[in-house]
């Protein structure tokens, strides 16, 4: 025994010598503990050898164990044996199932060639994975299994599910600082808690991206007795910005445009490569179009990589990246995670960079070599973008980074979890609360709640409200609760996952090439014969037949863009403070780096007509055009802060006077927008800004608008209650959306106390809403003046409000009355369009 | 109009109901569509948790409609029964409400989901002139009290049926020669509806003020072959989206009362949408 696991201590040693590479300090560290049977979280900058970190500690522990026990099986089943082959040793989670067979080939790479490469055999299995690979696998299951926390609970549907992952050594988290705070998280932390209970020595271990609270991050995967190894490289970043030459005063988001293109191709040119990150797909588009005009030599040298294209396309760039052949790639944060390549020269940003854990990653790209800084460059879209730059490079300086919270308490992800439980292995109710309440999402989950859940998918409701016929899962002759039909085993399968989207429309030509999907919500808006950009290319839309949208190449003309979901991202706390103690500054007359000189003369004016926000005190102001009344608020707290205080600031004032505010908001502040004027004294009026009553107060206003309802097309899905996986059935997104409203309709008004339109509420309260931010906010409000200055005209803050299209209507009249005004109003605009003709 | 209907509209002697029902005076004639009975239940069958709600509500609604008008006769525009396993469900609490209202006419005009899966509906047909849907099969499990027409039936001076799609312009009784292209209402000409039909479950996004939010609620929909779409009638029923073109009409179902849109109202919509 000892004989193998040295062999393989030369394995490694020899891995490292061949690549002339010194195993770092936190790599041995890492091995030393998984050999002493440890978990925890490993933190390193992105390309220094996380990787290689944890693998070879996996294989130095476990390797020589798996090889003898494969061969005893082997020995034991006899020349074609059985097919129940013993299950893999261990299991390695990646959050993109893109990233799997990167990771494959990573892991695979580490023994090529030596005698362990064959014995160490590592598999993929994820959405991707054909089904015979997927029965070759389950004929001798490999060493190590790569898969994703979606193909992870499929597993654990199986009715094997204890025979294939009872075996399991240890689990692997990729990138956990991707998934801690999402659904998807929550799924495998149930999954984490069931494997366990299975083999209570399980190992686990995490990798993460700088966090702000990675030693919270390693306890929320791995428990209280989690180690945290961090790499003592550390990479200094340098962070600086493109200035336009002349400041704009009066600007609003994305005025820049491409005004910066001429710019950028110039730093590009000095590149030899580059990555030039975008904040949404649809930018990407417009600024791969822009470069290549700027530079038509770049055809061919050029790329454009986002998560909507083709999946071939993605994997080319990737390659292509890779071998150096190209040198410029226009990209989102579909090149955040993962994708190992050799860090490129030079990195940009257009646009707000919104977070600084954000902005280290994408720095991170560049400049790999030991020793070297990374490198990022701004390109601001928007005036007050050029100060975000300074606020970022403060923020990364003082080490302030965003911390992830797992989600509290997500029933639609309990009841999913239950029937894929109830298909595989099934379960004991009150061992699974047991089980359940270990993970972070459900710890203290009440035995109430987790009683509703199963009798939600028992019975439909509690007993007194049960929906007579309904039986998903029930219990079975062995004590335990399973799914007793097959045709609802198979739909749960097909539907495992917490992943929801806007449906996707294929993008293909006329010819067949298939280019990548949009939303379907896009592409119905569209005409026949209207043009769009779509991966880096200029397309007419030729007619839209089930699910797929044909197309040719335009003739060169006006464009109509992608407008993708997202883009919508709100400033981080951390980055929202930085930028505050920025303005501070400046409102103190410090204008000390190039961003802040160049914004002087903006910012000069602001403090003329009005003031700076920033520490000081809360800066309102109030402006009266011709069409109304309205009133400027700059907390700097980021748009979802931003959108729930008006919210709910709107739904205080109207209660005091019936009125009706349409809002408008950005990162810095927002605009009530309404017929009347508000009153100082309203304003000033401490109730107006009291945290009492925010929670009833923000539920009022929301139930005034459809947030609720539209978080609960996501619950709906993950909860079983809509399908959109029925094979040879492509369903429309349009219709589940009218189902999960209907579904929210129905649960309304004929079983209101279901748990899942409270957690839409809440998800609302918590994710869109930031309730806990909204808090941080009116305390800090509360603690400050009040600094009213009313304006002749729109302050350079305020301009860019007034033009922001995003406006959130609300109102707490009569619906009917409302509707009413409405009819009015369109009227007399159709008067007006009619006279104008 | 009677004073009763309050929230009403009229059109064409016809009173647009809130409430998603239509009622004709003078034939003493209500008309609603859609129904989906048994959909709920069917659900459940199938392994989907829906509350039990909306076979009962939906014959209360009935109920409410029927004292409101008086009405003689009942006509539903199809989709009275969502598929075979909700007829069976379905089946006594129509005996029980049926018995409630012995002296009422009940006609169904058959829709795609009453012709769906086994125990259809027997439809009266009359030999030479069965249409495409005219292969019904006639089987055991009636529903008592329930008389089923041809798919395509003609009423006091209007052509009922469930899919206006599947019919050509001349069958509507088009007097006009209509065609999609040459059909549009003029704008200011007195509409004449020629249909009632229903199938579609319409449902129209109104914007309001600031454009960010829409109100999504049922509607009437009077098209450009003037057949008037009526909203669906069941409490678990969606709805599709209605983007009207020039000349079409919009009514929409705001809760208690009826609004009728401006003329225009899509074609403004959409413009903006395309911006």
């Amino acid at each position: 025994m000892s004989g193998t696991h040295s062999g393989l201590a030369a394995c490694v040693e020899n891995y490292f010598k061949q690549r002339g590479w010194e195993a770092l300090p936190f790599q041995r560290e890492t091995w030393k503990a998984i050999g002493a049977g440890r978990s925890g979280l490993v933190h390193a900058p992105t390309g220094t050898g996380k990787t290689q970190a944890v693998w070879l500690g996996a294989c130095l522990r476990w390797g020589a164990q798996a090889t003898g026990t494969v061969q005893a099986t082997r020995a034991a089943q006899g020349p074609g044996g059985g097919n129940d082959g013993i299950g893999p040793r261990i299991v390695w989670i990646t959050p993109m199932r893109a990233l799997a067979s990167d990771a494959a080939h990573a892991l695979g790479e580490a023994f090529l060639g030596s005698a362990w490469g064959d014995r160490l055999k590592v598999g993929v299995r994820s959405g991707d994975t054909s089904s015979a690979e997927r029965a070759r696998q389950q004929k001798r299951w490999p060493f190590a299994l790569i898969t994703t926390p979606e193909s992870l609970s499929l597993m654990l549907a199986r009715a094997d599910a204890e025979l294939v992952l009872g075996e399991v050594r240890m689990v692997v988290v990729d990138e956990w600082h991707e998934l801690i705070g999402s659904k998807r998280g929550v799924q495998l932390q149930l999954a984490l808690a069931w494997m366990r209970a299975q083999s209570p020595a399980l190992q686990v271990w995490g990798m993460s991206a700088s966090l702000g609270n990675l030693a919270e991050a390693a306890r929320l995967l791995v428990g209280p007795d989690a180690m945290l190894i961090r790499s003592r490289q550390t990479k200094s970043i340098e962070v600086d910005c493109l200035l336009p030459e002349a400041t704009t005063r009066f600007a609003w988001a994305g005025h820049l445009g491409l005004q910066l293109c001429e710019a950028v191709a110039r730093r590009l040119d000095e590149a030899a490569s580059a990555l030039v990150f975008t904040n949404t797909r649809s930018q990407a588009e417009l600024w791969y179009q822009a470069l290549l005009e700027a530079r038509p030599q770049w055809a061919g040298r050029m790329a454009l990589h986002h998560a909507s294209l083709d999946l071939e396309v993605r994997h080319w760039v990737e390659q292509a990246l890779k071998s150096g052949r190209l040198q410029v790639v226009v990209c989102t944060s579909s090149l955040d995670l993962g994708v190992d390549f050799s860090p490129v020269e030079c990195v940009l940003q257009i646009g707000s960079p919104k977070g600084v854990a954000r902005l280290m990653q994408r720095a991170g790209r560049s400049g790999h070599q030991p020793g070297a800084a990374a490198r990022v460059t701004l390109v601001p879209t928007h005036a007050l973008e050029v100060i975000e730059a300074a606020a970022a490079r403060d923020a990364i300086q003082a080490h302030e980074i965003e911390s992830r919270r797992v989600p509290h308490w997500p029933i639609d992800v309990l009841v999913q979890h239950l029937v894929t439980l109830a298909c595989g292995p099934g379960f004991v109710p009150a061992d699974l609360l047991e089980q359940v309440r270990t993970t972070p999402s459900f710890s203290g989950l009440g035995a109430s709640v987790f009683q509703w859940a199963l009798h939600f998918v028992e019975r439909g409701g509690e007993s007194l409200r049960a929906y007579p016929d309904h039986h998903r899962v029930g219990l079975a002759d062995d004590g335990r609760m399973r799914v007793m039909r097959q045709d609802l085993a198979r739909r749960h399968r097909m539907n495992i996952g917490t992943i929801v989207s806007d449906a996707a429309v294929t993008v293909r030509f006329l010819r067949g090439a298939r280019l990548g999907t949009v939303e379907e919500s896009f592409v119905s808006r569209l005409r026949k014969g209207a043009c769009f950009l779509f991966a880096g290319r200029l397309l007419e839309l030729v007619r839209l037949h089930e699910m797929t949208a044909y197309v040719r190449k335009a003739k060169p003309g006006k464009a109509a863009v992608p407008r993708w979901n997202g883009g919508k991202m709100p400033l981080s706390l951390e980055m929202a403070h930085a930028l505050r103690r920025r303005l501070q500054q400046a409102a103190e007359g410090h204008f000390a780096d190039p961003e802040m000189r160049w914004a002087e003369p903006l910012l000069a004016l602001q403090a003329h007509w009005s003031a700076l926000p920033g520490n000081e005190g809360l800066l309102i102001e109030r402006y009266a055009s011709r069409e109304g009344h309205h009133l400027f608020v700059y907390p700097l707290h980021g748009r979802q802060v931003h959108l729930g205080l008006a919210t709910v600031l709107g739904w205080r004032l109207a209660r005091e006077r019936p009125a009706s505010f349409s809002i408008a908001v950005n990162d810095y502040g927002f605009e009530l927008f309404g017929r009347s004027m508000v009153a100082d004294a309203a304003l000033r009026d401490a109730s107006l800004w009291s945290e009492e009553g925010l929670l009833d107060d923000c539920v009022s206003s929301f139930n005034a608008s459809e947030l609720a309802q539209r978080r609960f097309r996501e619950i709906a899905r993950v909860a079983g209650l809509v399908h959109n996986a029925t094979p040879g059935r492509g369903r429309s997104a349009r219709e589940l959306q009218a189902s999960s409203s209907l579904f929210w309709e129905v649960f309304l008004r004929y079983d209101s106390e279901n748990l899942l339109l409270e957690q839409a509420r809440r998800e609302v309260l918590q994710d869109e809403l930031e309730h806990d931010r909204l808090l941080v906010c009116l305390r800090e409000i509360a603690s400050r003046p009040l600094c009213i200055h009313t304006i002749e005209r729109p302050t350079p803050f305020a301009f860019p409000l007034m033009v922001e299209r995003l406006r959130e209507a609300m109102s707490n009249e009569q619906l009917n009355l409302r509707l009413a005004r409405m009819v009015e109003e369109l009227e007399r605009a159709a008067r007006v369009s009619e006279a104008l003709q | 109009m009677n004073p009763q209907f309050t929230g009403a509209v009229a059109l064409e002697g016809m009173i647009l109901l809130p409430g998603c029902a239509l009622f004709r005076p003078q034939q003493g004639q209500l008309v609603v569509a859609d129904v989906h009975l048994g959909k709920a239940a069917s659900f459940r069958a199938k392994g989907v948790p829906v509350p039990e709600c909306s076979t009962s509500d939906n014959f209360d609604r009935l109920d409410r409609f029927l004292a409101l008008t008086a009405a003689r006769q009942l006509v539903i525009l199809g989709d009275l029964s969502h598929d075979a396993l909700a007829r069976r469900k379905a089946r006594d609490p129509w005996i029980t409400w049926r018995d409630r209202h012995p002296a009422l006419d009940v006609v169904l005009v058959p829709g795609n989901h009453d012709l769906k899966g086994s125990r259809r509906f027997p439809v009266e047909v009359r030999r030479g002139e069965s249409s495409g849907a005219a292969t019904v099969a006639v089987v055991d499990q009636v529903w008592p009290g329930l008389r089923v027409v041809e798919p395509v039936w003609s009423s006091e001076g209007l052509v009922l049926l469930h899919d206006a799609e599947t019919v050509s312009d001349a069958a509507l009784g088009g007097t006009r020669a209509v065609g999609p292209q040459t059909s549009v209402l003029p704008d200011e000409s007195p509409t004449k509806v020629l249909a009632l039909c229903g199938h579609r479950h319409p449902v129209v996004r109104v914007p309001t003020l600031a454009g960010r939010h829409a109100l999504r609620r049922p509607c009437f929909f009077l098209d450009r072959r003037a057949c008037l779409h009526l909203p669906a009638f069941g409490s678990f029923t969606g709805g599709h989206s209605v983007d009207p073109l020039p000349g079409e009409r919009v009514f929409v179902d705001a809760i208690d009362r009826v609004l009728a849109l401006p003329r225009g109202f899509g074609a403004r919509s959409r413009a903006r949408g395309s911006i």
